[in-house]
């Protein structure tokens, strides 16, 4: 095992690589120019591929063929297309490329063989997946991921000048090129963990460039020169401006920077043969950029509030990132939040930094072999380890050690574990610090040993740990060289960005629901077993199926809404004997500290065992589940339009058109769709639905949702008025009232509308029963029938005999005869408002 | 919540449990943090159980780590416990360490929460084949149980009833006979598993019981003999309120006439039918006669009871006819609040009062065994006992050094409530009833008033003799109904006298 030791800041603009060595962190440059940051941009040239500042330099020459920002495409299926090459690359081939070139800053000519790569706090499995993808394909052979705000903390905390021991909370404000990113962090007794955070993959400096384009440049353009489309022409592929729209995005993020050090800049372009000049201050960057720097401080202010927290109760508020250069951004978060804002720490560099601290401490396995390409140190290093290890066996063949303990502590002591594999029996170890100030004298070997080893604050450790045979005699290929560096924090461990779920069955509402597998912020790595059971009988060699969705987002919101990170179906063609719907399922879920997914299947009844580990190529979608989907949604949207209209609220009705409108393109070509179906269509349809699901559960926002509760809560009201009133059926009636409200924290606390629509829709329907069981209800009803024109009926005829009879039974006092009566001739009426409801709900047969 | 055992990885990591003092747990970390470097996934397995850093962490960073030490140490100690809770085996010697166990409060508070899902587990076991005999053994466990986790401890067991109420909701004679099979399991003995199950479950025991009653007349034409094992079962439920109850008596008594003959009814019972020649023996008379008698008796048992004893039996008061007119409902409906209001008499406070609801195990071989319960009055104070009847109470005095017994006849539970007779002088504090439950399906429990727990009681058989004693003292200001082995104290409600 061989600690990493390389950190890599892959960044939405910038990225650097950084390496840990006895206690310090080296930031290599770029071997030309000797710059620490390299700008993730890729340039393909004719004939050559550029990576860097060299390729930013042809951004406004040549900008069909460079490509910057990717980072924020990773882990979707974009592709950008490549004149000079006249083909498409991905997100993560771009940043495999990158990366590639990360290594060559490594002037010492180790290869770098695994490294820890920073990621958004926010990022999504997927967007993970697709970055540690792009880590193995750069040539690692090991590629671990780290959150960006504990890297920024890591470097912080660890610098020499901020390492006092101090417990508290710290809010770490990461504002990148292209994302945004808000971790709470708390020390406590010289440890450091990650309590919560919030972060948006689509906020960042590149926003502000295009702010300034749409907000000032755009209005400016079209108010001179009155062109017309102008804009569309700008933003559209292949538009009439797509050329000058690059232009002005590097000249816009340049303007910002100026405007960070200067009151006013100017932006100089030529368009359809002009010279354009234009001044903008930095007022007008500051009112560009306002909404979006209020949305960093919300989320501050929502992540504070969840975890109880005042913002006394806040220390500093750590800067990171390369936006909160921008005056505006300090000042607003000094004015809003009254926490001392710390903007000691490099922006820059503190990403990559923190990386090394974190790959100190993580391990590897290499891969055996001397490849061609290895760097000379390398290649002697293993050659002196094969030397070592022919001499151990020739007189120890059979023993060796694994160590565990932390490269970094701030305690005084350090706890190291030491694992004997093979024949220890009769052997005796030593561990002595290099300064002699301790010595454990010989000590017999047993398959697994402890020492604790005290420490010399704020210097490198170093210790030697001596492994000896029966006769005392040391063997010399045993020898391990340990250093600890005093002073410096280790992370307690990652935490995970969103809740993990399991997509369940609520037949009851003939929709399904999410249940938490791995909450939001526990610590990785996770494993967990789940029971369930099987809601629907399977039978063996049938098409029907049980799907197993393993989603990543909020637990309380629709599941459609969130992010499929793993499926598994389980169709009957797999099933060695029938599924009964009751029996047992068991699954075991796995997530490693890279995110990755590992789930079994275990079903009771057969006895079978699926396994499967998940990655970016496997997403699967079940096309009847598809279509009840899609048919669930479409109602509920249509729904929506309805009351929207109704409570004349055209905005939101407007808006639910057009989800509407999308969602039918689709209708027809998913309903043409055979499961066997080889076309990407299923996929596609999946993507729109899920997109449209977001947006329509947004749509209307807080206000919505809280619109939605209080028509819960008036429904509710109304039955707790009329239910004392009922005059039949009292008791079953309370029973199902009583019933209702078993769910109603869920209910109230979800922020998924369709849930809450459905609660309200069955506190009404409930409200009805209650209606016609009272009698005054009844009564006024029954007179309203009794006015009813006779083409109202389906029979009048056949009707009066019934009205005769209630009218005796209402005068005779005999309400229950009456009762009946009017239910009767309920069901002679020609709008009767019977529903009828899909009793066909599939779901996905876990119960 | 799944269980994990601090102190198996305290030995998987070679530490001593008895170091995980406060100082020390910086230092344990550190060797844990490292045990779980040492592993590639940084996931450790001992024996099947899952161990992650967090989970350790937590426990051990737990404010109240010592006390979850010390609980996981009585874990250890009671292996089928421990493989319970790690691996959800439920042996048949889980029940010997439950009885021990449920005795200590605290323990009880920090295991419910692993208990209660394993507890479901096993109990859907048991109820997937319909094996009442064994779920009703494996109820009584649920005294490991906190009231709060009862919902889900229960979550299948209320399925279940909910699923069966649905079948017999929708069977008729003709499609009873093509779904013969799904009612089969309903012809065995379930009565006991449904009489131990929890109160919280009551609504739905009650609704299952009403729809079989339907059910049972629906098929009575149809096979007698299922509707008379069915029916069978339904006379020894024991929650159901007085009027339903004897409803089924009397129904029953017309199913066993009309299978007298088949298989379905043993030979013994057959011939009293064919004695009897369909004259049935009509309950409901009994009751009102019984009625009139008390009302009548227990006046006089006011001027008489200062004699030192107030059987019932002297006085012909069978209390089998009382049977139904003292259902569980009525104990659990009375709070002292509402008896004091029904009390005209004196119109005495209601503090004070003891709540003891005491239901009786049949034999197992003869339901109609009959022994007594004498309760003798050591309080050093004259009592008043009371015990709810129709929407009105039988109430007697019991003086001091004075007994009183009850005949137990085919009486499967009763309510008392009793209280000094001055209840001025009394200092025993509110027993509140609507705060309390218990879940306590079985056996002999000791009422506390940190257990947040409740009335039922249910009485072993006295053996050898035929009289199961017990007395009344004052302890502590608390009055106590000691038996020989359970005792009931007024629980605690400070502030509330």
């Amino acid at each position: 095992m061989k600690s990493i030791n390389f950190g890599i800041d892959l960044g939405t603009t910038n990225s650097l690589i950084t390496k840990y060595e006895n206690g310090k962190v080296t930031i290599f440059k770029h071997p030309i120019g000797h710059k620490e940051t390299l700008a993730s941009v890729v340039a393909f040239r004719p004939g050559r591929t550029l990576v860097g500042d060299k390729a930013r330099e042809f951004l406004t020459k040549d900008p069909v063929n460079i490509f910057a920002n990717f980072k924020r495409r990773m882990g979707t299926d974009d592709k950008f297309y490549v004149v000079n090459l006249d083909e498409n690359v991905t997100p993560i081939e771009l940043s495999t490329l990158v990366l590639k070139e990360l290594k060559q800053f490594v002037y010492s000519g180790e290869e770098v063989k695994a490294a820890v790569i920073t990621i958004p706090a926010s990022f999504d499995t997927m967007q993970s997946n697709a970055t540690k993808k792009a880590g193995l394909a750069a040539g690692f052979q090991e590629v671990l991921l780290l959150q960006e705000p504990i890297a920024a903390s890591l470097a912080y905390f660890n610098n020499q000048e901020n390492n006092a021991d101090r417990n508290g909370y710290w809010l770490v404000y990461d504002l990148g090129g292209g994302t945004f990113d808000l971790a709470l962090m708390q020390i406590k007794d010289g440890e450091m963990k990650v309590i919560d955070h919030e972060g948006n993959n689509f906020l960042g400096g590149a926003d502000f460039d295009f702010g300034i384009i749409e907000k000032i440049i755009v209005p400016y353009v079209t108010a001179q020169f009155g062109i017309e489309n102008f804009e569309e022409e700008l933003r559209k592929n292949n538009g009439k401006y797509e050329q000058l729209f690059y232009e002005l995005i590097y000249k816009s993020e340049e303007a910002k920077k100026e405007l960070s050090q200067q009151a006013e800049t100017q932006i100089d372009f030529t368009l359809d043969g002009r010279e354009v000049l234009l001044s903008i201050s930095r007022e007008d960057l500051e009112n560009t950029i306002q909404a979006r720097v209020a949305e960093t401080i919300t989320m501050l202010k929502s992540i504070l509030s969840r975890n109880e927290l005042g913002t006394k109760n806040i220390e500093e508020i750590l800067l990171v990132g390369g936006s909160t250069y921008i005056p505006y951004v300090r000042q607003q978060l000094a004015e809003q939040t009254a926490i001392k804002v710390n903007s000691h720490i490099d922006p820059t560099t503190a990403v990559a930094i923190g990386a090394a601290y974190y790959a100190a401490n993580k391990y590897y396995q290499p891969k055996e072999g001397v490849a061609l390409g290895d760097s000379v140190e390398d290649m002697l290093n293993q050659l002196s380890g094969i030397e070592a290890e022919d001499a151990a066996l020739e007189t120890f063949p059979d023993i060796s050690l694994t160590v565990s303990y932390s490269q970094m502590s701030k305690d005084t002591e350090e706890v190291m574990i030491i694992k004997a594999n093979g024949n220890w029996e009769g052997k005796t170890y030593r561990i002595i610090r290099s300064d002699g100030g301790f010595d454990t004298g010989f000590v017999p070997v047993k398959s697994k040993f402890t020492e604790f080893l005290p420490l010399i604050n704020n210097v490198n450790n170093i210790f030697y740990l001596r492994l000896y045979d029966e006769d005392q005699d040391e063997i010399k290929a045993a020898l391990q060289e340990i250093t600890i560096t005093q002073g410096q924090f280790n992370i307690a461990g990652q935490p995970i960005p969103q809740d993990i779920c399991i997509e369940v069955d609520d037949k009851e509402n003939h929709t399904t629901k999410l249940e938490v597998i791995f909450e939001k912020n526990a610590v990785l790595p996770q494993k967990k077993t789940l029971y369930r059971e099987i809601s629907k009988t399977i039978k063996q060699g049938s098409e029907d199926s049980i799907i197993i969705n393993i989603l990543e987002g909020d637990r309380n919101a629709r599941a459609l809404s969130n992010l499929v990170i793993a499926c598994i179906e389980i169709s009957g063609k797999e099933l060695t004997s029938d599924l009964i719907k009751g029996s047992d399922i068991e699954l075991q879920i796995t997530m490693s500290d890279n995110r990755e997914l590992h789930t079994e299947v275990f079903l009771v009844m057969t006895q079978q065992e699926f396994k499967n580990a998940f990655s970016l190529s496997e997403k699967h979608v079940n096309i009847d589940r598809l279509k009840e989907q899609f048919i669930d949604l479409e109602n509920e949207i249509r729904n929506s339009i309805k009351m929207f209209s109704y409570d004349e609220n055209d905005v939101w009705a407007i808006q639910a058109n057009d989800f509407l409108k999308e969602l039918m393109q689709h209708k027809n070509e998913l309903f043409k769709l055979k499961e066997d179906d080889r076309t990407d269509a299923k996929y596609v349809i999946a993507e729109v639905l899920n997109r449209v699901s977001q947006a329509y559960d947004k749509l209307g926002g807080e206000d919505r949702l809280e619109r939605l509760r209080y028509e819960y809560l008036e429904a509710k009201e109304y039955i707790e008025n009329h239910l004392p009133m009922a005059d039949f059926k009292k008791e079953e009636l309370a029973q199902s009232y009583s019933k209702l409200l078993k769910g109603e924290h869920q209910v109230l606390i979800s922020r998924n509308p369709s849930i809450l629509e459905k609660a309200t829709e069955k506190m009404n329907s409930l409200a009805w029963d209650i209606l016609w069981n009272t009698l005054s209800y009844i009564i006024s009803r029954y007179e309203g029938f009794k006015g009813l024109k006779p083409d109202e009926f389906k029979n009048y005829q056949g009707v009066q005999p019934i009205f005769r009879s209630a009218d005796q039974a209402l005068s005779g006092e005999r309400y229950h005869e009456f009762r009946q009566h009017v239910y009767s001739i309920t069901h002679l009426l020609v709008h009767n408002e019977y529903k009828i409801q899909n009793d066909d709900f599939k779901g996905t047969g876990i119960g | 919540m799944t269980f994990i055992s601090i102190i198996r990885f305290f030995n998987y990591c070679g530490i001593d449990a008895a170091q995980a003092v406060p100082g020390n747990i910086p230092r344990i970390k550190k060797q844990i943090a490292a045990e779980f470097s040492l592993v590639p996934n940084g996931i450790i397995e001992i024996e099947g159980t899952v161990y992650n850093k967090q989970d350790v962490f937590s426990i051990l960073e737990a404010p109240d780590f010592a006390e979850i030490l010390a609980h996981q140490q009585t874990i250890n100690e009671h292996e089928p416990l421990r493989l319970f809770l790690e691996k959800g085996i439920a042996s048949d010697e889980l029940a010997e360490h439950v009885e021990i166990l449920k005795k200590e409060e605290g323990f009880v508070r920090y295991v419910s929460k692993y208990f209660a899902p394993l507890f479901n587990r096993e109990m859907k076991r048991r109820l997937s084949t319909f094996d009442f005999e064994s779920a009703a053994d494996w109820i009584p466990n649920c005294q490991l149980l906190l009231t709060t986790d009862g919902e889900q401890a229960f979550q299948y067991t209320s399925t279940f009833l909910e699923e069966n109420l649905r079948l017999f909701k929708n069977l008729n004679k003709t499609t009873f006979l093509s779904r013969k099979a799904e009612v089969t399991p309903w012809t065995g003995n379930w009565a006991r598993f449904m009489n131990w199950l929890p109160d919280m479950i009551y609504a739905q025991k009650e609704e299952l019981a009403i729809q079989l009653i339907n059910f049972c007349v629906e098929i009575q034409h149809a096979d007698v003999s299922y509707c008379y094992w069915i029916s069978s079962q339904m006379v020894q439920l024991d929650y159901l309120d007085d009027s339903n109850t004897q409803l089924i008596r009397d129904n029953h008594v017309i199913y066993e006439s009309k299978a007298a003959g088949t298989n379905a009814v043993p030979q013994s019972v057959s011939k009293k039918y064919r004695k009897e020649n369909n004259k049935t023996f009509n309950y409901i008379w009994i009751a009102l006669l019984a009625f009139f008698i008390i009302t009548r008796l227990v006046g006089s048992c006011d001027k008489n009871s200062s004699g030192g004893k107030t059987n019932f039996e002297d006085y012909h008061l069978d209390v089998k006819t009382i049977i139904s007119l003292n259902a569980i409902t009525k104990s659990r409906a009375l709070t002292p609040a509402e008896i004091s209001n029904s009390d005209k008499k004196d119109n005495k406070s209601t503090e004070g009062y003891l709540v003891a609801y005491l239901s009786f195990l049949n034999h197992p071989e003869d339901s109609n065994y009959k022994y007594m319960l004498s309760i003798k009055n050591k309080t050093g104070i004259d009592l008043s006992v009371q015990t709810p009847f129709e929407e009105d109470l039988f109430l007697f005095d019991l003086d001091k050094d004075s007994t009183v017994t009850i005949s137990k006849g085919t009486l499967n539970n009763i309510d008392l409530l009793i209280m000094p007779i001055d209840s001025t002088k009394d200092e025993v504090e509110r027993f509140d009833i609507k705060n309390n439950f218990y879940l306590a399906p079985k056996d002999l429990k000791t009422f506390k008033t940190t257990y947040d727990d409740t009335t039922m009681l249910h009485l072993l058989l006295p053996d050898p003799e035929n009289v199961l004693e017990c007395e009344l003292n004052i302890v502590n200001n608390q009055l106590v109904l000691t038996g020989r082995d359970f005792k009931i104290i007024k629980s605690l409600t400070p502030g509330k006298k």
